[in-house]
């Protein structure tokens, strides 16, 4: 079986994960802060010691700043309806999710806000931060609260330049939201250095712990407003959600097994080293760009960049059909539009969709070839 | 004896009581005795009491916001 969806969600996991979410099973998954007992405080302390790696991986300010959410959809959600009142105006790139998206659309709908799509020139050659800053520029106005991007989006490595779009909104005085889906566990993200106020994180996908687990990291400037309440395990006589993070916005049990997963991938992930990670995603890029830029009748999307992710499509070929023949062929691919019409739309595959094939570490360059010879014979119409 | 500083929250207790052992300060998160707070379920960081000029100089200077420091 070859993998190439890990944009959906990484495997395999290393190992480290599943020894430590079974061990937390089988040694320690009392509830944490709720009771006083020892299995409760060791669940308590393993999920401190995630959201201590979170703090560090992202060079984020306090451990107390991130929130465990089940997903990075949720902590979208939970950023973008923190800053959600009359008349609030947010500014999006044209390469966000529907994660970003439908809670944007939802705020039109429910609340009055409104929103701006900037182009982030997906198919300009000559694009550059200064130009993707310029159209961001132009579109805010008094009323606006935040710009949202992604880091890297799900169809293309188009990788956002976060430090100069930081830059802007600090001088201007709004919020940043990062959707860090794609980039976490890819390349460095920074809190710090790139102003961000917000950054989502699902913790399944690049940081390599399960499906369940995911964050919000904020700021400390950030409007803390639950979009859950319930049970926070602290100034329970109070009819109120604690006023302090991370308890604020995470009502109800934490799910330890998948917490203490995701720190163990980050643990990994710490261990093969991000810029590895970077550079063997970038290789494997480089090759799947070359070979199936090669094959007459495939279209790859978005070529210039190097990343973990690529689309292509076979002129005449519905795209989750051509997914369907790699997956006879033991390749996993996703095909379709991937919750993705704004990116689709960018890069001009709006009508077809795309295949993505999406790397990880444990991929290799056997993996690729084998990816592209299967095109290769779906293209000839070898399958048809 | 030991005093207990009491916290918001259980992760403002964990928070403190690590930089309190990393000054080699002997410090155990303890939830604290309901009955002993307005708000139900606090969250504590016990410590013996020699050490509580040297808890009070660390909470400060990192700004760590307990709420009080008790005796246990």
């Amino acid at each position: 079986m070859i993998y190439l969806d890990n944009a959906a969600t990484s495997f395999p996991k290393p190992p480290e994960v599943i020894k430590e979410m079974s061990r937390c099973m089988l040694e320690y998954c009392g509830n944490p802060g709720r009771g006083s007992h020892k299995l409760a405080f060791a669940a308590a302390e393993k999920i401190y010691d995630c959201r201590v790696a979170l703090t560090d991986l992202f060079s984020a300010s306090a451990p107390e700043n991130v929130i465990f959410c089940q997903n990075a959809t949720a902590a979208l959600n939970l950023a973008i309806q923190a800053l959600a009142r009359d008349g609030a105006h947010f500014i999006c790139s044209d390469m966000e999710h529907n994660s970003v998206r439908r809670p944007l659309e939802y705020l039109v709908r429910e609340k009055g806000g409104s929103y701006s799509i900037f182009d982030s020139h997906a198919r300009d050659p000559y694009r550059s931060p200064a130009k993707i800053c310029r159209s961001i520029a132009s579109l805010i106005r008094p009323e606006t609260v935040a710009v949202i991007s992604t880091a890297c989006p799900n169809i293309c490595s188009q990788i956002m330049p976060l430090d100069e779009i930081g830059r802007l909104c600090k001088k201007h005085g709004i919020f940043f939201i990062v959707d860090g889906a794609q980039g976490a566990g890819h390349f460095d993200i920074s809190m710090e250095r790139s102003n961000i106020s917000a950054l989502a994180l699902p913790g399944h996908k690049g940081l390599m712990g399960p499906q369940g687990s995911g964050a919000l990291i904020v700021s400390d400037d950030f409007p803390a407003r639950p979009l859950l309440y319930g049970g926070s395990g602290s100034a329970s006589l109070e009819p109120n959600m604690p006023l302090e993070l991370p308890e604020r916005l995470e009502a109800g049990t934490l799910s330890t097994p998948a917490i203490v997963g995701l720190e163990a991938g980050i643990k990994a992930l710490r261990g093969i080293g991000l810029d590895k990670i970077s550079s063997h995603e970038q290789m494997l890029f480089s090759k799947a760009q070359r070979l199936l830029s090669e094959i007459p009748s495939v279209t790859v999307y978005a070529p210039r960049d190097a990343g973990a992710v690529i689309s292509f499509n076979i002129s005449g070929i519905p795209s989750d059909r051509i997914a369907n023949l790699l997956s006879e062929r033991d390749i996993c691919v996703r095909g379709g539009f991937h919750c993705n019409p704004f990116a689709h739309a960018a890069l001009g595959s709006d009508t077809s969709g795309s295949v993505r094939a999406s790397f990880s570490h444990f991929n290799t360059a056997d993996d690729i070839y084998r990816l592209a010879e299967g095109v290769r014979d779906i293209a000839r119409g070898k399958y048809r | 004896m030991r005093y207990i500083a009491v916290f918001p929250t259980l992760t403002l207790a964990q928070k403190a009581s690590r930089l309190l052992r990393n000054d080699n300060i002997a410090a155990e998160v303890v939830k604290v005795d309901s009955s002993r707070t307005r708000r139900g379920c606090s969250w504590g960081v016990a410590f013996d009491e020699e050490a509580i000029f040297s808890v009070r100089m660390i909470f400060s200077n990192k700004s760590i916001p307990e709420r009080e420091i008790i005796k246990e």
